[in-house]
């Protein structure tokens, strides 16, 4: 507990700031001292990052950048966040058109959505109906429509 | 007397640069680019970047001026523009995590070590053993987040208030300060992997 607060305080106030008591403890527990050690180190790396020269803008450097305006608000001229806006339309463009192509191949050959549904009304067809031992009959009931063809009607045995 | 009028004569560059002079908005680049050269150079440490990441910072400062509403200092503004954009190019350009401390030379490391000795403490590290130094924090600043890295440099190396830091990164207090104290924390223990 108390090794926290004495390295929080030596990180927001430096080593100074401690009271006697605390300076009792960072003398006696390795680990603070380990850790104010550490951050001395730290510190005086950044002070010296902090002393280093600034570069200075080289000469001309706002007359450059007043050019380089002056030609972004020319007619006709498309800022790089234009290509970069329509490209990124193209791809996604281009992403959506090939999962559709996906999607559309994945599918089966039958279904709804390659086929339209069937009529909802259901005609008998002729067709055979079997089963065990029995005579088969390819009915015409209900009564078939005048325009459905109705190629044979016989009694089959199997 | 002298810096009101100074801050009025601002307010115009400022309302004229709204409305697209480049001239006012020239005069504004005058005294803002020596801070904005600092705040980069330090949070991108590439002296050979700093230019042109600066005329890019203040390209996207013309663009956004008209949202510019007065509310902070332009200063202030133009410091968040600045740091975004840092914070954007250091994340496209994150170093490595290799581990720089072992690439420094055993006497170097030595050096280093020496000189932290708590007897040692009170002389002054020699220049070589100040280069060294500097190097290896400016490594551990390399490797470190970008988060980490921009509230670090703020705070220890621009030497701004927690209150200034939170008005440039659009932060609450408290968050500067949370932030801050893990930025530090994972520094040391970056530091202590290393050894």
């Amino acid at each position: 507990m108390r090794c926290g607060r004495i390295q929080k305080l030596l990180e927001e106030r430096g080593e100074t700031s401690l009271s006697p008591v605390d300076r009792q403890h960072l003398e006696a527990c390795p680990d603070c001292r380990l850790y104010a050690r550490d951050w001395s180190m730290l510190t005086q790396g950044l002070k010296l990052i902090s002393q280093e020269p600034i570069p200075e803008p080289s000469l001309g450097f706002s007359a450059r950048l007043l050019r380089r305006l002056d030609e972004e608000n020319a007619p006709g001229f498309l800022r790089p966040e234009f290509y970069e806006n329509a490209g990124r339309r193209v791809i996604f463009a281009t992403l959506v058109l090939v999962f559709t192509l996906l999607l559309a191949m994945a599918l089966p050959a039958s279904g709804p959505v390659r086929h339209k549904p069937n009529v909802d009304t259901y005609w008998p067809q002729p067709e055979v109906l079997t089963t065990r031992n029995a005579p088969v009959y390819v009915g015409s009931f209900p009564p078939v429509p005048a325009w459905v063809e109705v190629k044979s009607v016989s009694y089959h045995w199997r | 007397m002298e810096s009101n009028a100074q801050e009025r004569l601002e307010v115009e560059w400022i309302r004229r640069a709204q409305q697209g002079d480049h001239e006012a908005f020239g005069l504004l680049v005058e005294q803002y680019q020596r801070r904005v050269f600092s705040t980069v150079f330090h949070l991108v440490h590439q002296q050979n970047e700093v230019e042109d990441l600066v005329q890019e910072i203040f390209i996207k400062t013309f663009r956004a001026i008209r949202s510019y509403n007065f509310r902070a200092p332009f200063g202030a503004w133009v410091a968040r523009i600045s740091v975004n954009h840092c914070y954007d190019y250091l994340r496209r350009k994150r170093s490595s995590r290799l581990n720089y401390y072992w690439q420094l030379s055993e006497d170097s490391r030595r050096m280093l070590e020496r000189g932290l000795e708590p007897q040692q403490r009170e002389s002054p590290p020699s220049i070589e053993e100040q280069a060294v130094l500097k190097d290896l924090v400016k490594k551990l600043l390399d490797r470190a987040p970008a988060e980490d890295r921009m509230v670090l440099v703020l705070k220890e190396i621009d030497n701004l208030s927690v209150e200034e830091i939170s008005e440039v990164l659009n932060w609450s207090v408290s968050k500067v300060k949370v932030r801050l104290h893990r930025a530090r924390k994972r520094m040391l223990a970056d530091l202590k992997r290393c050894r």
